[in-house]
């Protein structure tokens, strides 16, 4: 009896194959334009609703492909290594650099009109700017950033003011006092979250920590000679990281397994947070009038703060360039397109956009948020970001497990360093 | 069976059954969380003994994820998720034991190397292999195919490897007496080996059938768009960057484990063949 | 006493080799030869890539400065790289305390539920199901399970004390990370081994227990001179790929704490993973590909030879 279920299984597959087992698809000019992208559901909805509409105006077709964002450079690479790039990518801001000196995305400007790229902030000219040729290789309509979310009862509690801009943001011995004293409150297990859920080990540590680093003084790379050593590991990184160990030495920050919701759970356990603009959606749902949003501190330069978002380029493989464009254009002044990316708090990176999302314009709400655009320095715009980004988070970990902090930022140095010897310095970034 | 081994059967029964609630609590949370509507409960829940109840159940999410305008097209995958299952299982069962079969009783001299050949071929873990191989599949045209989420799996050293154990347990006066009569090497293996050894069967069937239900990073990898894309990757949608989506993700979560343990309890029926089945007594 | 009928047939089959005609040859070449397609284009092909690409400085994303040939200095930065023998010794660790944990576990439950006699396919069913929960979905679980301060994991450590025994910061701790991993890992995949030894089980006759039960030998004394003889082919086979699986641990990792605290949970495939997926840097992670390949098989032949001198006594 087996046999004859295998049998008839074999059979089944044998169909199935023919009737579904498609080909590629047909590359080359026709009437299509593909689009890779990741991101959540609410993003994937966005994306594709905006692509239905594009092919109602101009019966063009759009192949979605989605990819998970575990998976994107990995996916990206294939596409690449078999010479099948997508029309249109999405892309981590950081990444630009590496794949216009790899030479696979295209100048953006040519393809769009200049109304457009009229109405990109400041930031967001900087995330898709390679600095080469200080070109605009891609656009977005969503930048980032990243702050500090604060409980007010904890902070009337201990009598901490709160910062009306950026220029009066706290400075970092000011803020650690701070946190000394939420530390004492009863009802506060953590004074911070610094978001180790999310991993510290990953993209996050980079994002949200480097920062820290050129508020000090100190950076993730000199950006003139483009070398590791003497920059990520120069005595005001040390001191900026230096804080940060102290804090996880001293408990005051919540673990990894704590989950990312301590500052506005039932519990209310964490008084203040370290995390990205997305955490005022779900934060100001549970805390409300409570929640008071501050910028990032200054460690000694005045306060920094990271930027970029993922950014839509068009290959230079492309052979539908115009058609991209056309895309691009479409979906970046399709009013209902920034209405969804609104709708789940997204961070304006034009300025058509920033009109339609009120909550950052509100002084009261994320108006600080939207200031702080001003004060954003782009992750180096380098080939070797992968390595660099690895090497740091890594040592930020270790830093928080209790390394010695001129250790691990030895070890990171000399990595990143010795990454560019391999490749030659990446010319023509080795002048 | 006398009373008294009746008693401590059922006695016997009832301590396994506690301590398999106890293994599957997990699941048991999983199922229950599915059930919650609200995802921040559902973080809320999980320190305390209320993971495991709900108070008002609903098939929200349920909803949520197979209606047919959400992003996620559920159906599909699911769809695909069969497919892809029903051509590995199948495959490696027939290409394997076909392999397994002839490394036992095949009489060239190449088998002599082939053996530790595959064995060491076992130890290459699946990561270290997948971006050249994603490389190749994707130049030889055959990327976001049902066929390149199956090919790669269905001639697995491990299962040619437990074949071939399983066979070497056959009594040889078996295939001896067929031999007598004259039956061909293939005879043998599709008349005798092959359906007395229906344990060894099912137990690759269900182990290989297990692999690839759950494969996530290969499938990842080779597919573009929903199209031949199974359930697993799916699942990796619901955990955006930091945020994890917890209430869909539960209800994703046991629509992908239902028709694998409808899969498992089919085929362990199979299970239950009593030695005496066999035609020569040990 | 199976062994003298293999030896016979050896011999018996050498004196009917010349019955075995051209015909046989043919069907034994055609029923191997998919397998062995197969295994060449998808296994063998790329781990010769991969080989190839660790001599060289290769980049995920190709660029403008071409691949060159670097010969052994991937090798050499690796084993010169503290990370790199720390996940080595965190495998063997992992090993060494899984394998016990999962094959014992799995041998106890295949054992009783073959010989359960009633509800034995709810049973069955019942524990295996850890082993059809894909590992993503098992991550998500016991990440739940085991987080700090109230996770269900705490409150049993607390509730079994009696409160003496504070919280434990589980994946997060030094110490207990390694062991929470493997409390996880054999959680999930005992059911692996369990149908193995079930299907090694089988194949012991009844008519030896029912013997061995009007001899009068108790549970404890038919497992040891009965069942436990009887598994040794079973037992070997289960020990190697028991190995092997665990010194390719992976996933969980991956998922669940990245190799930390401060590497403490690092494995040698994560590294491999994290140098060519994070890092970017391909043939780096090739090479640490093929001293991960050649490592274990060391091990396997160093088994191999050890068991099969027991499998022949």
């Amino acid at each position: 009896m087996s046999k004859r279920i295998f049998t008839s299984l074999l059979v089944v597959l044998v169909i199935c194959s023919a009737v579904f087992a498609g080909g590629q698809g047909e590359t080359g000019p026709s009437n299509k334009v593909s689009i890779m992208f990741q991101g959540p559901d609410t993003e994937q909805a966005a994306i594709r609703d905006s692509a239905r509409r594009f092919t109602d105006a101009t019966s063009i077709e759009v192949e979605l492909l989605f990819t998970p964002h575990d998976s994107y450079t990995e996916k990206l690479a294939g596409y690449i290594s078999a010479k099948q790039l997508p029309d249109v990518i999405q892309l981590d801001a950081p990444n630009l650099s590496n794949l216009v000196w790899s030479g696979y995305i295209e100048e953006i400007a040519p393809h769009i009109s200049d109304a457009l790229v009229a109405d990109m902030t400041l930031s967001n000219k900087a995330q898709c700017t390679y600095p080469i040729d200080g070109k605009l290789y891609a656009i977005s309509q969503i930048d980032s950033t990243v702050l500090l979310y604060a409980n007010k009862t904890y902070l009337e509690k201990v009598g901490a003011r709160i910062p009306r801009s950026v220029d009066d943001a706290w400075s970092v011995e000011e803020f650690d006092a701070i946190l000394a004293k939420l530390a004492a409150l009863p009802e506060v297990t953590w004074p911070l979250d610094i978001m180790r859920s999310y991993g510290t080990t990953g993209e996050w540590a980079t994002y949200g920590f480097s920062p820290a680093l050129q508020s000090a003084g100190g950076d993730l790379i000199d950006r003139d000679n483009w070398e590791a050593g003497g920059a990520v590991n120069s005595a005001e990184s040390i001191k900026a990281m230096e804080y940060f160990q102290k804090w996880a030495q001293k408990g005051w920050l919540v673990p990894s397994s704590g989950g990312d919701n301590q500052l506005y759970n039932a519990d209310r356990a964490a008084a203040m947070a370290w995390c990205g603009h997305w955490l005022w959606a779900p934060a100001s749902a549970a805390l409300g009038g409570d929640l008071v949003v501050i910028p990032l501190p200054d460690f000694g330069r005045g306060t920094v703060t990271p930027n970029g978002s993922w950014i839509w380029s068009i290959t230079s493989t492309s052979k539908n360039k115009d058609k991209a464009g056309q895309l691009i254009e479409f979906m970046l002044t399709d009013e209902k397109f920034l209405k969804d990316w609104a709708a789940i708090g997204a961070y304006p990176a034009l300025k058509s956009f920033a009109r339609l999302s009120p909550d950052y314009l509100d002084p009261d709400k994320m108006a600080i948020a939207f200031a702080q655009a001003d004060y954003a320095v782009s992750r180096p715009p380098h080939p070797a970001y992968p390595t660099i980004t690895v090497e740091f988070a890594r040592a930020f970990d270790a830093i928080l497990n209790g390394t010695d902090v001129k250790t691990a930022l030895d070890k990171a140095a000399k990595a990143v360093d010795d990454d560019i010897e391999d490749n030659d310095g990446y010319p023509p970034f080795d002048r | 069976m006398i009373v008294g081994q009746r008693h401590k059967e059922m006695i016997k029964a009832g301590l396994l059954i506690l301590l398999g609630l106890v293994i599957v609590s997990p699941l048991v949370l999983m199922l229950v969380s599915s059930l919650k509507d609200d995802m921040y409960r559902i973080m809320e829940d999980m320190g305390s003994i209320k993971a495991f109840m709900v108070g008002d159940p609903s098939m929200n999410n349920y909803r949520e994820i197979l209606s047919s305008d959400s992003v996620q097209n559920f159906k599909r995958f699911f769809m695909n998720s069969i497919i892809i299952l029903a051509g590995t299982v199948t495959g490696t069962v027939i290409i394997s034991s076909m392999a397994g079969y002839t490394l036992h009783r095949g009489t060239l001299k190449i088998h002599k190397i082939l053996l530790p050949l595959i064995i060491s071929l076992y130890i290459i873990p699946m990561e270290s292999i997948m971006l050249p191989l994603m490389y190749q599949v994707m130049k030889w045209g055959i990327s976001d195919t049902y066929a390149v989420q199956i090919l790669p799996f269905i001639a697995s050293p491990i299962y040619i490897f437990l074949f071939y154990q399983f066979f070497r347990q056959v009594p040889v006066s078996l295939s001896e007496a067929a031999m007598i009569e004259g039956a061909s090497f293939w005879r043998i293996y599709w008349n005798i080996f092959f359906p007395i050894n229906r344990s060894a069967v099912v137990t690759v069937a269900i182990l290989q059938g297990m692999d690839a239900w759950n494969q996530y990073l290969w499938p990842l990898l080779v597919t573009q768009t929903e199209r031949v894309r199974p359930m697993s990757v799916a699942l990796a949608s619901f955990s955006g960057t930091g945020v994890i989506y917890w209430d869909r993700l539960m209800a994703a979560s046991v629509v992908m484990l239902l028709p694998v343990l409808v899969f498992f309890l089919f085929f362990q029926k199979f299970f239950i063949q009593s030695v005496a089945s066999t035609a020569v007594k040990g | 006493m199976s062994k003298n009928r293999q030896l016979s047939v050896r011999s018996a089959g050498s004196k009917s080799d010349g019955l075995l005609t051209g015909h046989d040859r043919l069907q034994e070449l055609m029923m191997i030869f998919p397998a062995l397609m197969l295994l060449f284009l998808f296994l063998m092909l790329p781990f010769l890539m991969s080989i190839e690409l660790s001599f060289t400085n290769q980049r995920l994303v190709q660029g403008p400065v071409a691949t060159k040939f670097i010969g052994l200095r991937n090798y050499v930065r690796i084993l010169s790289d503290h990370d790199f023998w720390q996940a080595l010794w965190n495998v063997v660790r992992f090993s060494l305390m899984v394998i016990p944990l999962q094959c014992g576990f799995a041998l106890v439950m295949a054992n009783f539920l073959n010989k359960l006699c009633v509800m034995k396919g709810f049973l069955r069913s019942l524990f295996f199901l850890p082993f059809i929960t894909p590992m993503v979905i098992v991550t998500v679980i016991w990440q739940t399970i085991y987080q700090y301060p109230n996770g269900i994991m705490n409150s049993i450590l607390e509730a079994v004390s009696f409160g003496t025994l504070g919280p434990v910061e589980w994946l997060g701790s030094e110490l207990w990370a390694m062991p929470a991993i493997v409390l996880l890992s054999a959680w999930q995949a005992y059911g692996f081994q369990m149908i193995i030894y079930l299907g090694g089980l089988q194949n012991i006759p009844n008519e030896i227990y029912e013997a061995a039960d009007i001899d009068g030998a108790n549970g404890w004394a038919q497992f040891r001179f009965i069942t436990w003889p009887s598994l040794l082919n079973t037992n070997v086979l289960i020990l190697i790929i028991t190995t092997i699986q665990a010194l390719k641990l992976f996933t969980q990792v991956n998922i669940l704490t990245k190799g930390g605290p401060n590497g403490t949970t690092n494995t040698l495939v994560h590294y491999i993973y994290e140098s060519g997926f994070v890092g970017q840097k391909i043939g780096y992670s090739a090479a640490s590909s093929l001293l991960l390949f050649l490592l274990i098989l060391g091990i396997f032949l160093v088994q191999r030879l050890s068991l099969s001198r027991l499998e022949n006594n």
